[in-house]
């Protein structure tokens, strides 16, 4: 069963790839946009730190890794679960989701698969060199068990990033259209790129327990510059990607059957 | 939303009806569903393809009770909605039959066979390569067709196919159904608001009407019911001469059931023929004036139907 | 005078327009904007910050008072400018209805200008005034400062004016691009993170090294938002102000002629190839 999926998502991908070399030049430029907003990120911070030696306690490379810690799970989720903008905000508005229920795969699964967005390559890229480049300076040195851990920080982060929107894109089952919601919720995301100690408490409540962006990046961060424990950035990581795709799943599965109650 | 009643058999599909009537429709039948926007049509497809919950009351398919095995109904039907595609936008058409294959768990010789056989149905091969947001909406349709039936399921949906296509597309359309239908058994629910489609394909029709049932039976026998009139054209010589007679009058019938009109060298009669035999006509008129060719036609379906809708008849 | 009056009476449909639209979407729009003002949050958080972990209290002659001032400003001031003219012409780029424009006798600048001002009025009476008003309210009850002075806000209003009259422009002759791109989305993601940068919006230009301030100084963008929030903070006056307006003058100038010629190169291509 996972076979087949594995199999069917791999051809989805290839298929994808090969429109994506009709359209070169358009993904260059998507690329080309992303590469430029990290780069416009990094020049923030340089200039920041041009001014003073340390923020909260962080230091220049430090604060490097934090936001290139913060590019990866979403370039991931950027990468894999495009979609779902589509689906807040034209999908079912457009009454176009009755396919998705009609195959006898997972519908959600369906809906994932169908969109492949290259363009987050971008994140991704820059994401992976700054990290180099950031543990290189501060000297860091990973053993085989932090190597792993990354990796799943970076996985967890991911499924925190999709579950929140999947959770707001699954509003548009009730109003029809929650793409803008989806849009404030992404600007939400770039508080979690900085470490949290600079903002309110309102704000830090925000993103911490409530809609737990500071779990895909700050956390983890913090926890390889040994700056938060392992219990609160590890074990907080994966258990908010456990909490935020069950709430989120649990919605998308209630929207489908408020979609079958209300027809269209 | 009405009630449902469900009968449950292995040869036949259990249909929803609304306003608690029930039907079965048996393997292979090719069933045309017809009434006005609203009357209830789409609710009813969308119960038994699983996409929409009844409100009370039952539905089964071929024994799955398809709102609450959703999966399991998807690989025994296929959907074909006239107005939306289910293929893959960017994708060559081949692209999407292979990921069907997959999707639907289709074995590769079945894949080759079908493939085939789809393709000298559909003409498929003319196209199969192009991007299918390129298609012409005629082709399109022939793909989503091919593409409903690639696991080969029991039942085939067809909602609107005939919708914005031109004639020649329509009629490779209707031929490649009856093609599938014959060599598969396939059972074929289909929605339209074009009534050749009914008249060239079904062997029943099931009219709805404001979530009612209204007719529901065979295609001749609809005809026969309400299909008692019939047109004659007649080619005269010296046309002067007929244009005194009038059918009506001289058989001392109501104008309905006897109208007569000429239209350049031709007479036409459109009569009951409950009310009066074609052979009376043909023989008086032929006894006033030489008729040199004839040709007799049934009312058609549209008619029929614009007549039930009128009178609101039902069973 | 009548010309005037029956000019008016063309193209202020065009604004009266756009909007209805914005109140028909409007519960979209101030999503949006609040979703931009988070994003404004993050900056002044991270000042902030900056101010805190920072020896001396002035940084390249702001305070941490200005600064918080000159981030919302600033904010305000780029929400007030902007326009969708760019996206407008690649759609209609996109669809072939820009060559329904050559055929209507209204002038296409007028036309998408009257759009744009619609944005404008609604954006300045829903948005940006609520949201300065917001901003003069918390500094005066928090630290009892009072609002700038007449004088102040005026120079700032005009030179918003210029500021607008350069967004637009620019934008105009941006869309006009679309003729050779196909992902407009991509493109119009690339300027808007680009001008977002060296508009000033997130880090005043002072900030930048001065090879990087001199070249800028070649470009109109400091003159959108840099130049109408200095003013606002009384940054620039004197004889500097008058330089400034005349710099963003000289902009607003040469970018209206260089968009019409552009334009009339536009139009020959549409006729020639047929849209």
């Amino acid at each position: 069963m996972l076979k087949k999926y594995v199999k069917l998502y791999v051809k989805f991908v290839a298929q994808y790839l090969k429109v994506l070399m009709e359209y070169r030049l358009d993904f260059f430029i998507g690329l080309l946009g992303f590469l430029v907003t990290q780069g416009v990120g990094i020049i923030f911070i340089f200039i920041i730190f041009e001014q003073i030696p340390s923020l909260n306690g962080w230091s220049f490379n430090e604060i490097l890794f934090i936001y290139a810690f913060s590019q990866l799970p979403r370039g991931l989720d950027h990468l894999l679960t495009d979609n779902l903008w589509l689906l807040s905000g034209r999908i079912i508005a457009r009454g176009e989701f009755d396919k998705y229920l009609l195959k006898p795969i997972n519908p959600l699964f369906h809906l994932l698969a169908e969109r492949f967005q290259p363009d987050a390559i971008g994140e991704l890229i820059v994401g992976v060199m700054l990290i180099v480049y950031s543990t290189i300076n501060i000297g860091m040195s990973f053993s085989f068990l932090d190597i792993l851990l990354l990796l799943l920080m970076i996985i967890c982060g991911a499924v925190i990033y999709t579950s929140i929107k999947l959770f707001f894109a699954s509003l548009a089952f009730w109003i029809k259209n929650s793409q803008s919601i989806l849009w404030v919720n992404y600007s939400l995301s770039d508080f979690s790129k900085y470490p949290i100690s600079i903002y309110g408490k309102t704000v830090r409540l925000i993103i911490t327990l409530v809609i737990p962006f500071a779990f895909t990046a700050y956390f983890p961060a913090a926890y390889f510059v040994h700056k938060e424990g392992i219990y609160v950035a590890i074990g907080g990581t994966v258990l908010a990607s456990i909490l935020t795709f069950s709430v989120a799943y649990y919605t998308w599965c209630k929207g489908i059957s408020v979609y079958e109650s209300a027809g269209n | 939303m009405g009630t449902v009643k469900g009968l449950f058999s292995k040869e036949y599909i259990v249909k929803t009806a609304v306003n608690k009537i029930s039907l079965d429709i048996k393997k292979g039948e090719i069933v045309g569903y017809i009434g006005a926007n609203g009357a209830g049509k789409s609710t009813t497809i969308k119960i038994m393809t699983g996409i929409l919950i009844p409100t009370s009351g039952n539905c089964t398919v071929n024994g799955i009770v398809p709102y609450e095995n959703r999966q399991k109904n998807a690989k025994q039907i296929g959907v074909v909605f006239g107005q939306r595609t289910q293929l893959w936008w960017d994708l060559p058409l081949t692209e999407t039959f292979s990921i069907l294959k997959d999707i639907y768990d289709v074995s590769e010789d079945d894949f080759k066979g079908r493939m085939k056989f789809l393709n000298e149905v559909l003409g498929l091969d003319e196209f199969i390569h192009s991007a299918v947001r390129t298609l012409s909406l005629g082709q399109r349709m022939r793909a989503d067709l091919g593409a409903a039936l690639i696991h080969n399921p029991k039942i085939l949906f067809l909602d609107e196919p005939t919708i914005g296509l031109d004639v020649l597309v329509k009629e490779k359309l209707r031929k490649a159904i009856k093609e599938i239908n014959k060599k598969f058994q396939t059972t074929v629910i289909l929605t339209t608001h074009d009534l050749s489609d009914i008249e060239e394909l079904c062997d029943r029709i099931i009219i709805i009407d404001k979530g009612s049932k209204v007719y529901d039976g065979s295609v001749n026998e609809i005809k026969n019911e309400y299909g008692f009139l019939r047109t004659i054209e007649m080619s005269i010589i010296d046309i002067k001469k007929a244009l005194e007679i009038d059918i009506a009058k001289e058989f001392n019938l109501l104008e309905e059931d006897a109208k007569t009109w000429i239209c350049g060298n031709s007479m036409f009669v459109k009569f009951n023929r409950n009310k009066i035999s074609v052979s009376d006509i043909v023989a008086h008129i032929m006894g006033k004036v030489q008729v040199v060719d004839m040709s007799i036609k049934e009312t058609d379906i549209e008619e029929i139907v614009k007549k039930i809708y009128a009178y609101e008849v039902s069973l | 005078m009548k010309y005037l009056a029956k000019s008016l009476k063309i193209y202020l449909p065009f604004t009266k327009s756009i909007i209805q639209i914005m109140m028909t979407y409007r519960l979209n729009f101030f999503v949006s904007v609040f979703g931009s003002i988070l994003k404004t949050f993050v900056i002044y958080y991270l000042w902030k910050a900056v101010f805190t972990n920072s020896t001396s209290h002035v940084l390249n002659g702001f305070t941490a008072s200005d600064m918080l001032i000159y981030i919302f400003m600033s904010s305000i001031t780029a929400g007030t400018v902007s326009n969708n003219t760019d996206q407008v012409i690649g759609e209609e780029v996109k669809d072939g209805s820009i060559a329904m424009n050559l055929i209507k006798p209204i002038n296409y600048h007028l036309r998408l200008l009257f759009e744009s001002f619609g944005e404008l009025i609604y954006g300045t009476l829903c948005v940006s005034l609520p949201l300065w008003l917001a901003l003069i309210a918390y500094r005066f009850f928090n630290i009892g400062e009072l609002p700038p002075s007449f004088s102040t806000i005026g120079a700032y209003i005009l030179s918003l004016i210029f500021g607008f009259s350069i967004m637009f422009l620019f934008n105009f002759i941006f869309g006009l691009l679309s003729f050779y791109v196909t992902n407009l989305w991509g493109i119009r993601q690339l300027k808007h993170v680009i001008i977002n940068l060296i508009s000033g919006q997130m880090i005043p230009l002072v900030f930048f090294p001065i090879w990087l301030q001199n070249g800028l100084a070649f470009l109109p963008f400091s003159s959108i938002n840099y130049i109408p929030v200095m003013i606002y903070l009384n940054k620039i006056n004197g004889t500097a102000l008058i330089r400034a307006f005349v710099i963003q003058v000289f902009w607003v100038i040469f970018l209206l002629v260089f968009s019409i010629w552009l334009w009339k190169k536009a139009t020959k291509r549409l006729t020639i190839l047929g849209g």
